[in-house]
């Protein structure tokens, strides 16, 4: 088994082009990867079985349509740790599935996670997760794998170390460097190591760039 | 149950550490537990050491499963899952909105102490808490480093502390302690600001789960982004 790397599934003609993209921007790190290709008709729901498809002992999973900006090294070691490391979905509640026509609804309450960018190591507990996940995947709807994968999480009672959302940054707000780039089709912005270098403040990205935006509240406490 | 003092807990229950001239703030937030049916205790502290003494809280706690509540926020639904998330986990809190603890680098360079450069910054506004012998020894933890790292945000201490015992705190998402952003993504379990809550909390959190936005006093539905945001946040 292969150390540390990063692993893609790609199916369809857009995601192995775009696929690329996200590998040329492991160079500067030096990160090994694989990229397995999967049926064009597969869907997202086969990310469910990437423990499997995965040839590392510490794997950093990413959609086809990211890209590395920073030093992954702390996700790996929060892996390490705890056995899985991702970011919140922006769109944070998992019972959105409810408006869905699907055999399940999830648990009231529990967090959705994006599984764009997720780190995890080879482990027993960790299998538990993902044999969980890939169990249930089609139960709660076919739009989206991050409700079965939330529901797999309260599911086998793991706890998922948290990363900050800059890990995994679908272009909302920002606060602080941005760590993985998540957005199809659009380069990462242009001012993005300056961003990264300067003080950190609240910002957003508008017109290819990262400018900072007034604190909500006139920053009532942060 | 007894505690460790051999003095008997009381089962759940919110605990506030108030100074005298937050408490008009901590009565709000007392009247809004009726909707969650809550026990509640506050413990009065000196103004100057209002900040330390959060480290303290699993010692000032009366209870078996406790969450902690800045006085300035309001509880507006059940709070069922943070509990049982603590009680799996032994403590279950969100990330701040200012999520990168390295701030603190900048914000207080006279600290004895600097973080490490990744860590998550965790809001401590809204802590839910069990005692387990790890939940104990992360707080005994907190209250020994507590002034390292500057003290003008107990934040900092708490996410060094967190990482040093290799800890993994229950992550809520951010509508378990909503910082009164112009934008929600759905139901917001509790708001956290001294301004007032939504008019019409009650019936967003009811709602469908969705985009929404925050201003003249209620929240309304609302397109995703980039448009909602580049409204809601405008250039600095």
């Amino acid at each position: 088994m292969r150390q540390r790397g990063v692993l893609y599934l790609v199916w369809g003609e857009r995601a192995k082009h775009e696929v690329h993209r996200s590998i040329e921007s492991l160079k500067p790190f030096g990160l090994d990867h694989c990229v397995r290709e999967l049926d064009s008709t597969s869907t997202h729901l086969a990310k469910a079985g990437m423990y499997e498809f995965s040839p590392f002992q510490e794997t950093l999973f990413l959609d086809s349509d990211t890209v590395l900006i920073e030093d992954p090294a702390f996700g790996f070691e929060m892996a390490a740790r705890h056995g899985v490391a991702l970011s919140i979905e922006p769109d944070y509640w998992a019972q959105r599935q409810w408006t869905q026509i699907a055999p399940k609804r999830v648990t009231k309450d529990i967090p959705e996670y994006n599984t764009g960018v997720i780190f995890f190591i080879k482990h027993p507990k960790t299998r538990k997760l993902f044999e969980r996940w890939h169990e249930i995947a089609w139960d709660y709807g076919t739009k989206h794998d991050q409700w079965s994968f939330a529901q797999a999480v309260y599911d086998t009672s793991s706890n998922p170390f948290i990363l900050q959302p800059n890990w995994n940054f679908r272009d909302s707000m920002i606060y602080g460097p941005l760590k993985i780039w998540h957005v199809r089709g659009i380069p990462p912005p242009r001012n993005t190591e300056d961003w990264n270098r300067g003080p950190m403040c609240l910002g957003r990205v508008e017109d290819g760039e990262i400018f900072p935006v007034a604190w909500p509240g006139a920053r009532e406490s942060t | 149950m007894a505690g460790r003092s051999g003095v008997n807990l009381r089962e759940r229950g919110v605990l506030y550490i108030v100074s005298r001239s937050a408490k008009p703030d901590a009565q709000r937030s007392i009247e809004s537990l009726q909707r969650a049916g809550l026990d509640y205790c506050v413990k009065e502290v000196d103004e100057a050491s209002n900040i330390s003494a959060k480290a303290s809280m699993l010692e000032l706690s009366p209870f078996r499963e406790t969450v902690f509540l800045d006085s300035d926020a309001i509880v507006l639904d059940d709070l069922d899952f943070g509990f049982e998330m603590a009680a799996r986990h032994g403590l279950a809190l969100s990330i701040a909105p200012t999520c990168w603890a390295r701030r603190q680098w900048t914000a207080d360079p006279d600290a004895r102490y600097r973080v490490a450069p990744e860590l998550v910054e965790y809001d401590l506004g809204v802590v839910f808490f069990t005692r387990t012998p790890e939940t104990s020894r992360l707080f005994e933890s907190w209250r020994a480093v507590a002034g390292e790292y500057g003290t003008t945000c107990e934040r900092w201490s708490f996410s060094q502390v967190v990482y040093d015992a290799a800890y993994n705190p229950f992550v809520l998402s951010e509508g378990w302690n909503f910082r009164a952003k112009p934008i929600t993504c759905g139901p917001i379990k509790i708001w956290h600001s001294r301004q007032p809550p939504p008019q019409n909390i009650d019936d967003w959190n009811r709602g469908p789960v969705g985009l929404g936005v925050i201003e003249n006093g209620s929240v309304t539905r609302a397109p995703w982004y980039p448009s909602t945001f580049r409204a809601a946040y405008p250039r600095a």
